[in-house]
């Protein structure tokens, strides 16, 4: 991100983390409006409202080359690291121009060229793949470090152990960051975990371990920048940032399993506005231009609708390409053999 | 090179050891696939020639071992993950099957997981029934993985060599009973290419088709049943993914007769699978059902016994080729 | 019809359960001109998507539905102009008119269904390759005898029947066409026996590509003609072997071998190769109450006393099978020529006599069963010197219990 060519701490540092989240926040409102129009393929999709810190305050300290894996509720982490928010929502639509073509759409949204691995529908299942790009980056001499991102649900899972425990072992260039808001689901991290200090258990493991409040998207950029450093260095980190899941788990999801004064609660961890008004009273920019600044993203986000809505369709006879390499056969389609296995004799 | 007189065992090695030195992005990972040499010695002095950051010693972390694979191989390494039994499979079924299996395709086409699972299986050696399967079916149920099943010592080198050019997954399934079988190896040749079935055998009356090491058993069979005058055409299919049908046709189209050897167990196995094959594309020219003869749907015991009568043996596959053809 | 008429395409209903198509793609864009069998479009159903076929030649005029549009079955999506009658598409409801290209998919459906239901319908079992041997040369398989496992009609019983009508089954792949190299067999049975007591060696030899031959004798089975005496049985055998186009491998078995080496001796020229199997004639002793048994049992149990004589696999017929035989011999058309067999224990017929003539001229074989209980397998002891002589782990009949290696010896012979 330009933040990067921006003195930490300064005031235009902030600027363009605000503007990051906030285009992390339209971008997911319009994934909803797309469901809602009928326009999404499908409803699984797993909106980040709230959790703007955590995916651009990590992604600040990311450079070319670097790698990582999201979870299912990866689209600002996929944003903050560059992406065209047109394929995105293409993608989400399942158009033939979206990242993948359609055939991924929201949970396996990936691309190569800007270090996206993929993201995963399995809760943990892209965590072991860093591990592997870290092994990657430690024999090709790279300075490259990989990270995986996934929420406060894949601490249930032994994939997350067995894949920390692999980096702190080989030193390898990788973080982990967990995005805790506070739902794995439907269940909150108290009726999940004895132990609500998630990253002692990274600890223990041997890897540099914090936990950092994301109302703040400076404080998770300061702390994750740090983190990165020693991981780039040869120790791995892990980073857990607190936050607020504003809406349901997926899109259908209206939340019953918590109560209204409690989400009231939640919603006042607001990273976006919070930088807002620390910009605000920092007098490092007016609230005219931040408004115009939301303005435009707003027309580059609705856009984006736009451009997914009259994406073409998927073609029929991609359904067997990308099963196996470009040069293989594709599968017979099970028409065509029927076709030829009950052809009039 | 010349020709060699080796063992299934050290051909592997040899491949692995040619393909490392070919290529540097080339890794070994798994459990006691280092100090050890692997569970069944067949990375047995890799780590002194290639160094510990290639031949990778793991803690016992199946899941995370083929995970690793997964990403090193998205980000430009060539790994060969080892696991220590096809028995764990389930341990790694989500790395295999939902990551390294359908990355290609979820995203697109944009990069594909070039990895070796390198495993074995089988019977043989009273390990019991959490290490003695056959769960190749498994793997050749999910649509991305290749499947390569070697039963000849040339195959062990020749197939793994191949197997690490492929663009895709591929589960390497060595069996245990073989690894001390001893052939020929020839290094250098060439006619025996990826995905292609091999006709060790003709014959006019039935045709064997199977694959690992119960090719060897059709192929004693088919010695017995020739001095009761019956010929058995005997296929080694080598890949259950690709699978090479087009070999296999002709010869059932003469015979009118085929049977499916597999050591893995009846119900919806492989046997099943290409037994259902034979029968749809050969129906016209059949004289008899295709009959599978496989494992006898049963866990395996320890045994030696219990054992060898839980699997296909020459024996049997003599007597369902007699009782074919009614002799 | 020359006239150019305009009609409305209506959404064609591609399966029962359609009741409404999602309009895919125009592959044909307004204006184009297409000919008949040309895809319009394709159509997404809730099964499938399907290329749409112009049913006659024309132009698109204008298209009432676009990519994405659902749209009820029978509704219009496109007019276009035609000189060719489009039939059941211009008029009416989807569901009264339904679409012609359903229709036909349909109807294969049915015809294939049909196909399958004859022969489950009479309950007749053939396998594939015998069901299309039968379908090629038109053939009702209710009119074939199937001699293959649980009576079922295999390649070999349309072969047979082809062979009969004078017609080769074209099956070249299916066997080895080396017969020229071997030649006819032609079988022989025994007292009380028939031509089908070849059935299972039969299927050996066939499935090497060796044509095989196994009549009725007189006064057995199916034949018409009764027989009194061994001469009869004889000179009947020299006139069908007369018949023959080539030579033959000639096959006794039991009496049956006495009679080929007989015949042998009349129709030398007729006769490549000679195998008895456990024939009689050859030595003194036989089992007298086999053979009194032959011509006067009419039950089955009297029957299944016999068969335990015979051997093994006699032994195992089943209830249904020993009541043929036993209407069969109820008959009493055997009482004569048994009694010219033998006496008590004792032999009546003379096989060493004409054996030893033709051996040093044929290459001859024979060969007994280790179980024997009619005929002593230690009459082998009195076969000629050029005989070549086996001894079968088997009991009366070989061609029963060891079918398979009596192939494998009859193949050998002479090589």
């Amino acid at each position: 991100m330009d933040a990067k060519n921006t003195k930490a701490g300064s005031n235009s540092y902030l600027v363009e983390l605000y503007r990051q989240m906030r285009r992390v926040r339209t971008f997911e409102e319009r994934v909803g409006e797309l469901f809602v129009r009928g326009q999404s393929a499908g409803s699984m999709l797993h909106l980040s409202i709230g959790e703007e810190s955590a995916a651009v305050g990590v992604c600040a300290s990311m450079r070319d080359g670097d790698t990582f894996t999201t979870h299912h509720r990866g689209h600002g982490i996929f944003l903050a690291r560059g992406a065209d928010p047109n394929r995105m929502m293409a993608e989400i639509a399942g158009k033939e121009t979206g990242y993948c073509s359609g055939k991924g759409g929201s949970m396996h949204i990936a691309d190569m060229s800007l270090g996206h691995l993929g993201a995963n529908a399995i809760v943990g299942g892209g965590i072991p793949a860093v591990v592997g790009a870290g092994l990657a980056a430690r024999n090709t001499k790279s300075d490259a470090v990989s990270v995986a991102f996934f929420g406060d649900g894949a601490m249930g899972q032994g994939i997350l152990y067995e894949s920390m425990n692999m980096a702190a072992l080989w030193k390898l260039p990788v973080m982990f960051v967990c995005i805790n808001n506070q739902y794995g689901m439907g269940t909150r991290v108290d009726r999940a975990t004895a132990n609500p200090n998630l990253h002692e258990r990274a600890a223990a493991f041997g890897l540099q371990a914090k936990t950092v409040n994301g109302l703040d998207v400076e404080e998770v950029a300061e702390t994750a920048a740090e983190l990165m450093a020693g991981a780039r260095a040869g120790n791995p980190a892990y980073l857990a940032v607190d936050c607020y899941r504003f809406h349901g788990h997926a899109r259908m999801d209206k939340s019953p399993y918590r109560d209204d004064a409690e989400e009231a609660e939640g919603r006042k961890q607001d990273p976006v506005l919070h930088a807002r008004a620390s910009l605000l009273d920092r007098e490092a920019i007016s609230g005219a231009d931040l408004d115009a600044m939301d303005m435009d993203i707003a027309s580059e986000m609705d856009a984006s609708i736009d451009f997914a809505i009259k994406g073409q369709e998927p073609q029929m006879r991609s359904m067997f390409r990308d099963v196996y390499g470009p040069d293989e056969p594709e599968p017979e389609p099970v028409r065509v053999r029927l076709e030829r296995v009950l052809a009039e004799r | 090179m010349p020709k060699l007189e080796t063992t299934y065992r050290d051909a592997l090695r040899l491949a692995l050891q040619h393909a490392m030195t070919d290529d540097e992005d080339v890794i070994i990972i798994g459990e006691e696939v280092g100090l050890y040499g692997g569970a069944y010695g067949v990375t047995k002095g890799l780590i002194d020639e290639f160094g510990a950051e290639r031949v990778i010693d793991t803690p016992i972390s199946e899941a995370a071992i083929v995970g690793t694979a997964v990403g090193a191989a998205m980000t430009g390494l060539r790994p060969v993950a080892e696991l220590m039994y096809v028995d764990f499979m389930g341990m790694t079924m989500d790395q295999l099957a939902n990551q390294a299996a359908k990355i290609r395709y979820m995203f697109g086409g944009q990069i594909g997981v070039p990895m070796i699972l390198r495993t074995q299986g089988g019977t043989g050696r009273s390990a019991g029934a959490q290490h003695s399967q056959s769960l190749e079916a498994l793997a050749m149920h999910t649509p991305g993985l290749r499947v390569a099943m070697p039963a000849t010592v040339s195959d062990a080198y020749h197939l793994l060599r191949q197997a690490m050019r492929q663009p895709d997954p591929v589960v390497f399934i060595e069996h245990k009973g073989l690894y001390t079988l001893k052939g020929e190896l020839d290094v250098d040749m060439s006619d025996s290419p990826w995905g292609k079935s091999h006709i060790l055998r003709s014959g006019s009356d039935l045709v064997i088709i199977s694959y690992s090491r119960q090719v060897h058993f059709a192929l004693a069979a088919a010695d017995t049943l020739s001095a009761k005058g019956i010929e058995a055409a005997v296929v080694d299919v080598r890949t259950l993914n690709p699978l090479d049908f087009e070999k296999i046709r002709p010869l059932v189209e003469a015979a009118g007769r085929a049977m499916v050897i597999s050591e893995g167990v009846m119900t919806s196995g492989v046997a099943a699978e290409l037994a259902a094959r034979v029968s749809e594309e050969c129906f016209d020219y059949l004289e008899d059902p295709v009959v599978r003869v496989a494992g006898e749907d049963i866990p395996i015991s320890v045994s030696p016994l219990l054992e060898k009568n839980s699997v296909p043996s020459p024996e049997l596959i003599v007597d369902a080729a007699l009782m074919m053809l009614r002799t | 019809m020359t006239t150019v008429e305009k009609i409305k395409l209506p959404m064609p209903r591609l399966g029962e359960t359609m009741d409404e198509g999602t309009i895919a793609n125009w592959l044909v864009k307004p204006g184009d001109a297409f000919a008949r069998g040309d895809a319009l479009l394709e159509l997404e159903t809730d099964k499938t998507l399907v290329e749409y076929p112009a049913l006659g030649a024309g132009t698109l005029v204008e298209t009432m539905a676009n990519p994405g549009d659902v749209v009820a079955v029978g509704a219009p999506i496109a007019v276009i102009e035609t000189t060719d009658a489009w039939d059941g598409i211009s008029t009416g409801s989807a569901a009264e008119n339904p679409e012609p290209s359903s229709e036909s998919r349909k109807a294969g459906f049915d015809r294939n269904k049909q196909q399958r239901a004859v022969p489950n319908t009479n309950k007749r079992r053939a396998t594939p390759l015998a069901r299309r041997l039968a379908r090629q040369h038109g053939l009702s398989l209710d009119v074939i005898a199937g001699t293959g496992r649980r009576d079922r009609i295999e390649a070999r019983d349309i072969e047979a029947l082809l062979a009969n009508r004078g017609t080769r089954a074209q099956t070249p792949t299916r066997f080895n066409a080396n017969s020229s190299e071997t030649a006819d067999v032609f079988l022989v049975h025994g007292l009380g026996g028939a031509g089908s007591n070849w059935t299972e060696l039969r299927g050996h030899l066939n499935r090497n590509g060796i044509k095989s031959s196994a009549p009725d004798l007189p006064g057995h089975g199916r034949n018409t003609t009764e027989a009194s005496d061994v001469e009869t049985l004889v000179s009947w055998l020299v006139d069908d072997l007369k018949q023959q186009n080539e030579a033959v491998h000639l096959v006794g078995h039991s009496l049956g071998g006495h009679l080929c080496a007989r015949a042998a001796q009349e129709v030398p020229d007729r006769i490549a190769r000679l195998t008895l199997i456990a024939p009689a004639g050859c030595g003194a002793d036989i089992n007298g109450a086999f053979i009194d048994g032959v011509a006067n049992a009419s039950t089955s149990g009297e029957i299944a006393h016999l068969m335990r004589m015979l051997g093994p696999k006699a032994s195992s017929l089943g209830a249904e099978a020993l009541a043929g035989m036993a209407s069969e011999f109820s008959k009493g058309r055997l009482g004569l020529l048994a009694s010219q067999v033998a006496r008590g224990n004792k032999q009546l017929v003379d096989t060493l006599a004409p054996l030893n003539e033709v051996s040093s001229a044929l290459p001859v074989q024979a060969i007994f069963g280790s179980g024997d209980a009619i005929i002593p397998k230690e009459h082998i002891f009195n076969m000629p010197p050029r005989a070549a002589s086996h001894i079968v782990r088997s009991g009366h009949m070989p061609q029963w219990d060891c079918p398979g290696l009596l192939h494998k010896l009859l193949v050998s012979i002479g090589r």
